[in-house]
């Protein structure tokens, strides 16, 4: 097996258990958990198609999948994952751009963090972060406690289903759209 | 697009009508949405048709389980025309527990 199929099992495996703990109660499997497998499901498949294309150099540093959508805004690669109407699917990519950019955000790798290495300095799926209380005091927050707000915006928004499928189908068909 | 975060459905009815409201108001103009009921009320079950969405060959929903925001889960699968007339005359199955029988249009 090669380093791009690897990659690829891997996010195909995280995205599974992505969709096996959203259906869960919130009560039960807080929203970080989902969003966490999400998150590693994208960058997994984005780092596939950069090995796909020669250029992941380093395995291990973050790659941000919200710059994969633009390079996918081809007519023929519309087609393969299903769009018959190309104008809908590039108003899609634009449309959830902001969301795959805040899907990245919640990687503790991604935005700010505390001088020398520090923890990380806001919300992020994986660790606590250091914050404020409502009256100024220094906290600290709970990813597992924390509300994200973006499951529910999935739920809320039709796009939510139209990422998911597109995430999925994109797993499903990379061969034929990374590949040829 | 506006979605007001403070509504938060009592009962099965108004979480479908709620769902039905806010995917429609944000969808594509030609969309339509079909309701599948679920017996035990618990889950509200949408398929989306439009001619913008992908065509995956499945009605695969995609399911959110119940939060304090919207405490009823929701399992809503997108197709195209072409596949919900496959899964209209049968060509194509559904999911577990969604009776084609029960059907109920609700957008527009």
């Amino acid at each position: 097996m090669n380093r791009r199929t690897a990659f690829l099992r891997q996010a195909r495996s995280d995205f599974a258990v992505f969709e096996h703990l959203a259906r869960q109660e919130r009560a039960l499997v807080s929203e970080c958990h989902p969003l966490h497998y999400f998150q590693m499901a994208t960058e997994k498949l984005a780092k596939a198609a950069l090995d796909a294309a020669g250029a992941l150099t380093d395995p291990y540093s973050h790659v941000a999948f919200s710059k994969m959508p633009y390079r996918l805004a081809r007519a023929d690669v519309a087609r393969v994952l299903g769009f018959n109407n190309t104008r809908a699917y590039r108003g899609f990519l634009a449309r959830t751009a902001p969301l795959f950019r805040a899907i990245d955000e919640l990687s503790p790798a991604v935005g700010p963090r505390h001088p020398g290495g520090g923890p990380q300095e806001g919300p992020n799926v994986e660790y606590p972060w250091a914050s404020r209380d409502s009256r100024g005091h220094a906290t600290w927050i709970v990813p597992a406690e924390h509300d994200f707000r973006l499951l529910t915006k999935l739920q809320r928004s039709g796009e939510g289903a139209q990422v998911r499928d597109f995430v999925r189908v994109l797993l499903e068909r990379f061969e034929i759209v990374f590949t040829g | 697009m506006a979605i007001g975060t403070e509504e938060i459905p009592k009962t099965y009815a108004e979480a479908v009508s709620m769902l039905t409201r806010w995917h429609a108001e944000s969808g594509p103009t030609d969309l339509q949405i079909y309701w599948f009921p679920d017996p035990d009320k618990q889950v509200v079950q949408l398929v989306e048709v439009s001619g913008d969405f992908q065509a995956t060959g499945q009605v695969s929903p995609f399911v959110l389980g119940r939060s304090n925001e919207f405490p009823f889960t929701t399992a809503v699968a997108l197709v195209t025309p072409e596949e919900w007339e496959a899964m209209e005359s049968g060509r194509m199955p559904l999911p577990d527990r969604w009776l084609r029988d029960s059907l109920k249009q609700v957008w527009p």
